[in-house]
């Protein structure tokens, strides 16, 4: 009877001890846990090389640890927050790369045009070049401005044209000295306002 | 009290005119800066070149009539209202002056198979200079051959004429596409002839 007690006392202490053992166990895997998910949430903080999406996968793995604490749940947030905006900023230098890239492509179009018109052999020529030129343009009413000089911030521009008079411009003085500065574009490309200089 | 206040009043009203006033007089007076100035000086020229290559368009008679149409068009944009073109002949002293459009339409109808006009020598007399008005104005002088043949391409008649164009720039502000453009308006006022001697 004395026995079967002590067993009952050994057994009770026995699994008390496991108990708190694991416990601790526990205890010291989520702290090694929250030190590496605070660890790594830093470095993805820090690390502007990194891609966006790149960065959404290591916040996504740490998530998945589902570790509660209010540390990790600050930075999970803050890196969050911090790919949102490099995604903005990716999409608004995407989009400059492909407005540039849209824009080189029709300057050279249009520069094509431009030479075309001034070397026509004839005003029939130089009419039916005008009139494929205009096709880039969302009108012939579409604004050319010239910038004679800039000085100290500020601009100056040549009185405002239009696309038609511009190439008729280019037609009849026979020369095309200006170079394009921008291209502005509306929705199907074609050319909105066109920006020149000397 | 009643006097200090009144006086007190009276002072501040004439200082903030005053205020007012200089800084009006030191905007309209501002010199503009070389690099700004060279600009307008060299788009000024360049609008009496285009004049040039216009008129030469106008006069040749292998222009297509619509077409010298459109050029008239264009080159009257490029006067102020009631500008005067001088028109002389060496066969005689008088010189006379058209308004801008009908000397247009006068040089397409020339009497001539084939008519040459080509302007060289295009440089400024007088330099642009800022008026209290706020317009800056000169004189540009060109110097023009001109030769009219006939059909088998023989000079009867050729004369080179000095002709002064008196040129208005004015600082202009519009908005194009939400933005707002400053821009320098070149007018072409009368064109005087100074000289005409034979070819």
């Amino acid at each position: 009877m004395i026995l079967l007690g002590m067993g009952t006392v050994l057994t009770t202490t026995s699994c008390k001890n496991k108990q708190k053992i694991a416990a601790e166990q526990a205890a010291a895997e989520k702290k090694r846990k929250i030190k590496k998910a605070t660890s790594d949430l830093q470095a993805v903080l820090n690390n502007t090389s990194m891609s966006a999406d790149e960065r959404q996968k290591r916040i996504d793995a740490i998530k998945a640890m589902n570790i509660d604490d209010p540390t990790v749940k600050d930075l999970i947030a803050q890196a969050e927050q911090s790919v949102r905006e490099q995604r903005i900023r990716e999409e608004e230098k995407r989009k400059e790369e492909a407005a540039k890239a849209e824009a080189s492509k029709k300057s050279k179009t249009i520069l094509d045009f431009f030479s075309e018109i001034a070397n026509a052999s004839d005003a029939n020529t130089a009419n039916a070049s005008i009139q494929n030129a205009l096709k880039l343009f969302t009108s012939p009413q579409a604004p050319v401005l010239i910038i004679i000089a800039q000085d100290g911030g500020e601009k100056d521009y040549d009185e405002p044209t239009t696309a038609e008079k511009y190439l008729n411009y280019v037609k009849d003085q026979k020369k095309m000295n200006h170079k394009v500065v921008s291209i502005g574009t509306d929705a199907n490309g074609k050319i909105k306002l066109l920006e020149l200089s000397n | 009290m009643k006097n200090i206040n009144k006086t007190l009043f009276s002072f501040l009203f004439i200082f903030a005119f005053m205020a007012v006033d200089s800084s009006t007089f030191a905007q309209t007076n501002a010199d503009l800066s070389p690099t700004r100035k060279r600009a307008i000086d060299s788009l000024a020229l360049e609008k009496v070149k285009d004049l040039s290559r216009y008129i030469s368009i106008i006069g040749n008679k292998s222009t297509q009539y619509s077409e010298a149409m459109r050029v008239i068009d264009r080159a009257m944009e490029l006067f102020s209202d009631g500008a005067e073109m001088g028109v002389s002949s060496t066969s005689s002293k008088a010189i006379r002056y058209y308004g801008v459009r009908k000397y247009f339409d006068r040089l397409m109808a020339l009497n001539y198979d084939q008519v040459e006009i080509d302007w060289f020598n295009i440089q400024y007399i007088s330099d642009l200079e800022k008026q209290p008005d706020g317009r800056y104005v000169g004189v540009i002088t060109i110097f023009q051959r001109f030769q009219g043949k006939n059909a088998d391409g023989l000079v009867q008649y050729s004369d080179v004429t000095k002709k002064d164009i008196t040129v208005y720039v004015e600082r202009k502000k519009t908005i194009i596409a939400g933005r707002e453009i400053g821009f320098w308006d070149v007018m072409l006022g009368d064109v005087r002839v100074s000289e005409t001697r034979r070819n």
